[in-house]
């Protein structure tokens, strides 16, 4: 476990990057998906709030982008900084979920070139949930068995 | 000199506010009805983005909730996380004003003027937060 402590921040700072790569590709999925001649279809109000929640939720994936250009600052067992990975696990590990368990793939558009481009983005979330989980165990010392300071099996795990 | 954490928790109540009334717009606005004219993968987007930005909402509530001193204390994290808010909020500010629908919002002014003032309260808190501990510095 030492060695991935030692290795998290590169793993990290790659998962940021990774993140920046995403929002940049996205940009190419209404396109690609033509989710604009769809949400023509739609009222003004709910066309404009399915693109302003698309908006915000790409927004968000560039904080999680920047910040986690910043390693350090994910990494300092603070409690701040278990919540933040902690949450961006979560919301990974959620993204993962949904692609296998909700996503209708019935009507998506056929093609080698959709299937990689999926196979990568499936890789890319999978990778986030590793290593944010990771980051977020290093945070609250779980590889040290330290963590806020609550005994469990005898071992010191939550709080010290 | 820095923001006094006080408006930190009442911005968390407003985030917690802001979300839940996502859940009322689904029955006013009759999301689903309109929704049935997509394919289904489009109209899956739009729940699933629907839910994302409200667990990302209550999210940030529960981060104002539990660390209101270090949102406002001015060290790296804190600021980074308080100028990400600020964006956030302030752009839904001026989408509220220039993108969304005149009309409804005339038809609907009082909620217009409900989330402008809660939207414009989170992102001058926020934004406070990220400048109070330069500017008044030394």
């Amino acid at each position: 476990m030492t060695a991935l402590n030692a290795h998290l921040p590169a793993l990290v700072f790659i998962a940021g990057a990774g993140q920046l790569a995403l929002i940049a590709v996205s940009l190419a999925i209404p396109r690609v998906l033509r989710w604009r001649e769809d949400t023509a279809k739609l009222r003004p109000l709910t066309r404009q709030v399915f693109w302003t929640y698309a908006a915000y939720i790409w927004s968000t994936n560039l904080a999680f982008g920047l910040v986690s250009l910043r390693p350090a600052w994910l990494l300092d067992h603070s409690p701040l900084a278990a919540c933040v990975t902690g949450f961006i696990t979560a919301y990974w590990v959620g993204r993962v979920l949904i692609q296998f368990f909700y996503f209708d793939r019935s009507d998506a558009p056929p093609g080698r070139h959709v299937r990689l481009a999926e196979a990568a983005l499936i890789g890319l979330f999978i990778y986030l949930s590793l290593v944010y989980g990771a980051a977020l165990l290093h945070n609250l010392e779980v590889f040290g068995l330290e963590v806020f300071g609550l005994e469990v099996f005898g071992l010191e795990v939550l709080g010290s | 000199m820095t923001l006094s954490p006080r408006f930190i928790f009442v911005a968390g109540a407003l985030q917690l506010l802001v979300a839940s009334a996502n859940i009322f717009a689904f029955g006013k606005f009759r999301y689903l009805d309109h929704l049935r004219t997509l394919p289904i993968v489009v109209r899956q987007v739009f729940l699933v983005q629907n839910v994302y930005i409200m667990l990302v909402q209550v999210g940030f509530a529960l981060l104002c909730f539990f660390f209101a001193d270090e949102l406002t204390a001015g060290r790296p994290m804190g600021r980074a996380f308080a100028g990400f808010l600020a964006v956030f909020w302030g752009s839904r500010v001026l989408l509220q004003l220039f993108y969304y629908d005149r009309e409804l919002r005339r038809a609907n002014r009082l909620f217009d003027v409900l989330f402008l003032a809660a939207d414009g309260y989170l992102a001058a808190v926020f934004i406070l937060a990220v400048v109070l501990p330069v500017v008044t510095k030394g």
